[in-house]
C-alpha cells in the first residue's frame, strides 16, 4: 500500500489536498499527517513513506528546511517530495526544484492540477507491483 | 479609479473567486457597495513580510463561514467545530494573498507570509491607508481588507 505524507499546519488543507487525492485514484492509500516540517520528519523517519506533499509556511520547521532534511538524508533522499504553497512564484519555484522538490503547485489546488504531477509517480508505482 | 487600481481589483477578484469555487465550488460575486459588518461577524489576518510589509484581513458572518464549512468538510465530518471554522476561514485567507501577491509582484520576486491569525477586535476596522474589497456569496456579503504603505504603494507601480 503507498504511504503518503500530508504536510500543512493548516487541518483545512490537509483534508482538502487528502480528498483531491483519493479523487485521482490515492483512495487506498494509507495517509500520515503532520502540522510542520518537525513533526513530519519525526513521522517520517519511524514510518518511510512513499510520497510527500507540504505546505511552505508553517510554524516550528517550514516546508523548505523539511525538503533540505529529506534531500540530504541519505535513507529518505528518493522519497519524492511535492510542495503546495499558497506563497509560490516562479522565483520559488526554481529554487524549490533545485533543491530536490518534483514540483510546486499553487494553491488552491484541485485534482485536474495534482493529477498532472503525480500522474508520471502513479505510473512508476502501478510498474513496480 | 485609476488604470492599477482596477488591476488590483481583478487581481483580487480572481484570487478569491477561484479560491472559494476551488474549496466550497460556490460562486462569488464582487459588490461596489458598502455594507455593514455582519452581527456575528469572524475575522482573520495574515502578514506579509518581505519584499514589503502589509496586513490582510478577511471578514466573514459566522453563518456565511458555517455554511462555506459545511460544503468544505461536509463530506467527512458530522459536526463542525469553532476550530473547524476558524481554520477555513485562515486557509482561504492564506490562498487569496498568496494568490494575489504572487500576480502583483515581478516573477523573480519571491515573497514571505506570516502564519494566518485570529484578529482581536470587531469587524468595523478602519485605518487611514486602507484598501477594501466587498463580495457576495447567495445572500451574504463577506470583505477583505490591506493595510501596510509599502504594500499599498505597489498599486502605483503593478
Amino acid at each position: 500500500m503507498i504511504r503518503i505524507a500530508i504536510v500543512d499546519d493548516s487541518e483545512t488543507a490537509r483534508m482538502f489536498i487528502r480528498r483531491c487525492l483519493e479523487i485521482v485514484g490515492f483512495s487506498k492509500a494509507n495517509f500520515i499527517e503532520a502540522d510542520n516540517g518537525k513533526d513530519a520528519l519525526e513521522k517520517i523517519k519511524k514510518t518511510p513513506v512513499d510520497l510527500i506533499l507540504t505546505d511552505l509556511t508553517m510554524p516550528v520547521m517550514d516546508g523548505e528546511t523539511l525538503l533540505k532534511w529529506i534531500k540530504s538524508n541519505p535513507k529518505l533522499c528518493e522519497i519524492p517530495v511535492l510542495v503546495i504553497t499558497s506563497a509560490g512564484n516562479p522565483a520559488k519555484e526554481s529554487e524549490l526544484i533545485k533543491i530536490g522538490a518534483i514540483g510546486v503547485l499553487p494553491k488552491p489546488i484541485s485534482p485536474a492540477k495534482l493529477n498532472t504531477f503525480l500522474a508520471p509517480f502513479m505510473k512508476d508505482k502501478e510498474e513496480e507491483q | 479609479m485609476t488604470e492599477t487600481q482596477k488591476k488590483w481589483d481583478d487581481i483580487m477578484y480572481s484570487a478569491i473567486s477561484e479560491t472559494i469555487e476551488s474549496m466550497a465550488f460556490m460562486e462569488v460575486i464582487p459588490t461596489d457597495d458598502s455594507h455593514e459588518p455582519e452581527k456575528d461577524c469572524l475575522c482573520v489576518s495574515l502578514l506579509v513580510h518581505d519584499p514589503v510589509q502589509g496586513e490582510f484581513e478577511l471578514f466573514m458572518g459566522r453563518d456565511l463561514i458555517t455554511m462555506l464549512a459545511d460544503t468544505v468538510y461536509g463530506p467527512v465530518m458530522a459536526e463542525v467545530s469553532d476550530q473547524n471554522i476558524f481554520d477555513l476561514l485562515a486557509e482561504i485567507l492564506n490562498t487569496v494573498v498568496g494568490r494575489f501577491m504572487s500576480d502583483i509582484l515581478p516573477e523573480d520576486t519571491s515573497f514571505k507570509l506570516g502564519v494566518p491569525e485570529i484578529c482581536v477586535g470587531d469587524c468595523s476596522r478602519n485605518t487611514s491607508s486602507l484598501k477594501k474589497w466587498e463580495y457576495i456569496i447567495e445572500d451574504f456579503t463577506f470583505g477583505l481588507t490591506v493595510t501596510g504603505e509599502s504594500l499599498l504603494k505597489l498599486r502605483n507601480t503593478t
